[in-house]
């Protein structure tokens, strides 16, 4: 296909002066990226172009791994750092490079060819201008102008996805940790059991079943315990492949406090249809559609074919988009097919657009009941049930002390104020983790 | 049990007597109330035939109004507290204020008036263990009577047939009502004063409770394994000391309302058995004891001559009886080395401390806190050390110096010199 030819030709021409003229309109667009993530994950991304940036970015992720790491600080380490997010983030380059191809006229082209057929000979040479490219110019730039504008919505949402992963990673990492340190104590109190049944056993007051009975427990709790370490350590290592980094990170040993009231926020649904991203996307696609279902009434014989703005969800790699324009002899189709796509087209946008924002308040009233839940329970846990938890311990010792219950109920009550706490520190993780999804949930597609 | 009502000791039953005379004599006597749960000294009749009062361990008797030859006493069944030992109160069913209720005293020949009024929750009626009398006063609910309706007062007319050692208790849901304390002492004196005459009369009841540590209330439901047993609702050191002079001769009678037999064992005294709920005993027919076992439902007179001082021993003979509320399932620690898991328990449980490796005198000797409301389940303390006791212990204390009514605590006895065991030092 000649087109094909010439394209190719295009834009091995156009690559070297490209990355130096899109420069400006990639940093502008990263600013903006970086501007809009810090307004709403409260951290600014880093995207380091030289040997200067790279130095400044280093200093301060060391600054904020020099004390153990609060949520807030591993999200800021990780938008500073992700790898991933950078790869994300010369999604951008590409995109400006391509608007800025489409903003040009096409070059002049030369051609030369040789034919042979038996002993013949044939050799054309020729020089000429893209005419259909020149034609589509607007159409083209008009696109990738777009195209720009989503791709720059797309890195945002990679930030801001990045930091509510990070987020999520933190709550678990940490709640993992001081889970561990419980079953630490847990696997403490049933050794301890187990052995003072060794010496009951072994002084004569006990039979054999009560001792195997110990040693059972002690085998159980131990293997949750090794459950728990393993939970512990996966949990550190998700949060540093999020960081960008292999270890050389501390962590607090507690998770915060929840506060004393749940938050309270008014038009939660109408701040996700304001604000979602994915919605904006939408929006523009719509937009889009309009004008090219516009736009196939008027030059019927424009095949517009959109590749759709389909998000790439899988993680880390750019979006695809993409087009492709041909122009054809209207020699059997005289561009009503065309037409009524273009219209199917707009209509689907405009549907996608409906669903998505339907999607967007179902989603948003369900984090923002789980997170109201999951405030109910933790501080039910908090509150009520380990405080009781505490009590009957006390009252329990207070049993022991008058002979009216022995070691082993006061050790039962021991690993049942341990698995409340267990179960205290699982419902405060989850409270975190609503209260991070409820945050992102008004920007974003969980 | 301190309400504004009437308060009264038996030895106050004139002043009681005084009040009722304000009201008519033909309305109900009004109810007498004791004062505490110290043992009443003994009250002489201020009117009616002359008798020898008996003493109740911590308890008192009902004073009594006389009325055209009738002796009329009122008993009131009621939720009472009851203090069950300094420490520890119970929330119990009791007649007048008291669990048990007052002792009834008459006379061989009194013809009897006793007034029952039911302030309880449910209704109820009352048998008299023992007496000889008509078939509708013996007080079976719905066999020989209606029961008592909430609210509503019965009365009782009998004569007092024969002498002897009776006892009076509910004969409606008769196992909750007793399990909630309901019972009295009753006592018919001979019509000759002289007749069985004793210098020191004491008279109690046996019960047992179940009452959970940290509780109040008995749990009616249980049969066995109870946690308190107890004279007259009292364990130790809640009980009174029997004080007895030198020389006279003693009395104690002891009725069983519990579910098991208990055998009364007194140190120092051989005894002899004179008389049951069924009658006295023919002289030629007393035996010989140290431990008098009472049968579950029944009563048991003993007589000795306190002829040797000291302090000795009063108690039933089942260790478990002798010690307040345990955990029956608690392992034993003695003999097992948890010195090096005790540093360990303390990491997990830091008030721990480890207990029983060496047997449990300690605990006789050790105050640690408690669940509330619950008593040690050994205490007390004698001039020697620890008594290591509870439940159903006390001490008679036979002294030279005591005035003959005197029944007030003569304090620890003095030993003479070279009488009380020694550690050898070769
Ligand atoms: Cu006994």
């Amino acid at each position: 296909m000649p087109h094909s030819r010439s394209w190719a030709a295009l834009a091995a021409l156009l690559a070297l002066p490209l990355a130096a003229c899109t420069q400006p309109l990639t940093r502008q667009a990263f600013d903006d990226v970086a501007s809009r993530t810090e307004s709403i994950a409260g951290a600014r991304p880093a995207w380091p172009q030289d040997a200067a940036e790279t130095a400044v970015n280093a200093e301060a992720i060391r600054q904020l791994l020099a004390k153990p790491l609060d949520a807030e600080a591993a999200m800021r380490v990780a938008l500073l750092n992700n790898p991933r997010l950078r790869a994300d983030f010369s999604a951008l380059g590409l995109s400006a490079a391509d608007l800025q191809a489409a903003r040009r006229p096409p070059n002049p082209g030369f051609s030369f060819a040789r034919l042979r057929r038996g002993s013949d000979i044939e050799i054309d040479r020729g020089i000429g201008v893209d005419l259909l490219g020149l034609l589509s110019l607007p159409l083209l730039s008009d696109i990738e102008a777009r195209h720009f504008e989503t791709a720059k919505l797309n890195a945002t949402r990679h930030a801001l996805n990045l930091a509510t992963k990070t987020r999520t990673a933190w709550y678990q990492a940490v709640a993992a940790a001081q889970t561990l340190a419980l079953h630490d104590r847990l696997r403490d109190a049933a050794s301890v059991q187990a052995d003072l049944a060794r010496e009951m056993r072994r002084a004569g007051n006990i039979p054999l079943l009560d001792q195997a009975r110990a040693q059972l427990l002690q085998a159980e709790i131990a293997l949750a315990h090794a459950a728990a370490r393993q939970q512990a350590w996966l949990t550190q290592q998700r949060l540093g492949l999020l960081l960008g980094l292999e270890d050389g990170f501390a962590l607090p040993d507690r998770l915060p406090e929840p506060p004393e009231q749940a938050r309270r926020i008014a038009d939660i649904e109408a701040q996700a249809i304001a604000n979602r991203l994915d919605i904006r996307i939408a929006e523009a696609e719509l937009a889009a559609m309009a004008r090219a279902d516009g736009l196939s009434n008027a030059t019927r014989f424009v095949n517009l074919l959109e590749g759709g703005l389909v998000r790439n969800s899988e993680s880390g790699r750019a979006d695809q988009t993409g087009y492709e324009l041909r122009f054809e002899l209207p020699l059997f189709d005289f561009g009503d097919i065309k037409s009524s796509r273009a219209a199917y087209r707009h209509a689907q946008a405009r549907d996608n657009l409906a669903a998505l924002a339907q999607e967007a308040r179902a989603e948003t009233r369900a984090a923002h009941a789980t997170y109201n839940t999951a405030f109910d329970l933790q501080r039910q846990r908090r509150t009520e049930i380990l405080p009781l938890h505490q009590r009957i311990q006390e009252e329990m010792l207070l049993r022991y002390n008058g002979m009216l219950a022995g070691p082993f109920d006061l050790l039962a009550e021991t690993r049942a104020g341990l698995m409340a706490a267990i179960a205290a520190i699982e419902a405060q993780r989850d409270f975190w983790l609503a209260d991070s999804a409820l945050r992102f949930v008004i920007h974003d597609a969980l | 049990m301190l309400n504004r009502r009437t308060l009264l000791s038996a030895a106050a039953g004139s002043a009681a007597f005084a009040a009722v005379h304000r009201s008519a004599l033909a309305a109900l006597p009004e109810p007498a109330y004791p004062a505490g749960p110290a043992t009443a000294p003994p009250a002489l009749p201020a009117n009616g035939r002359p008798f020898q009062p008996v003493v109740t361990l911590n308890g008192w008797s009902a004073p009594w109004r006389m009325n055209n030859g009738w002796k009329e006493f009122h008993l009131v069944a009621e939720p009472v507290q009851r203090e069950m030992a300094p420490g520890m109160m119970a929330n119990l069913w009791g007649y007048n204020g008291q669990s048990p209720g007052p002792t009834i005293e008459v006379v061989e020949g009194d013809r009897l008036r006793i007034f029952v009024t039911n302030k309880l929750p449910e209704h109820t009626t009352i048998h008299w263990h023992g007496m000889l009398l008509p078939n509708g006063m013996d007080g079976v609910g719905g066999l020989t009577q209606p029961h008592i309706p909430v609210g509503k007062t019965y009365v009782y007319e009998f004569a007092a047939r024969k002498s002897g050692t009776f006892m009076y208790h509910p004969h409606a849901d008769e196992m909750v009502q007793m399990a909630m304390g309901l019972m009295g002492s009753f006592i018919v004196h001979p019509r000759d004063p002289m007749l069985h005459r004793v210098d020191r009369d004491f008279v109690f009841l046996l019960n047992a409770y179940d009452i959970e540590p940290g509780s109040a209330t008995p749990k009616v439901m249980t049969m066995t394994d109870f946690n308190l047993w107890s004279w007259n609702s009292r364990v130790f050191p809640g009980i009174d000391p029997l004080a007895i002079r030198q020389g006279d001769r003693v009395r104690i009678r002891v009725g069983n309302l519990t579910m098991t037999n208990h055998p009364i064992h007194l140190h120092g005294y051989d005894f002899r058995v004179t008389g049951t709920d069924g009658g006295w005993v023919p002289p030629a027919a007393q035996w010989p004891e140290v431990s008098a076992d009472i049968p579950v439902g029944a009563m048991r007179c003993i007589e000795f001559d306190a002829t040797e001082p000291g302090d000795w021993a009063l108690h039933c003979h089942k260790a478990h009886h002798t010690m307040n509320a345990m955990g029956h399932a608690v392992p034993t620690m003695i003999g097992v080395d948890h010195g090096h898991v005790t540093k360990r328990m303390v990491s997990l449980i830091p008030d721990y401390m480890a207990m029983g490796q060496n047997g449990m005198a300690e605990m006789g000797d050790m105050e640690m806190p408690l669940p509330e409301n619950t008593l040690p389940m050994m205490t007390g303390r004698g001039p020697f050390g620890p008594l290591e006791m509870g439940g159903m212990f006390t001490v008679a204390k036979v002294r030279r110096n005591l005035a003959r009514n005197d029944y007030r605590d003569p304090g620890w006895y003095d030993h003479p010199a070279g009488t009380v065991a020694y550690e050898w030092k070769g």
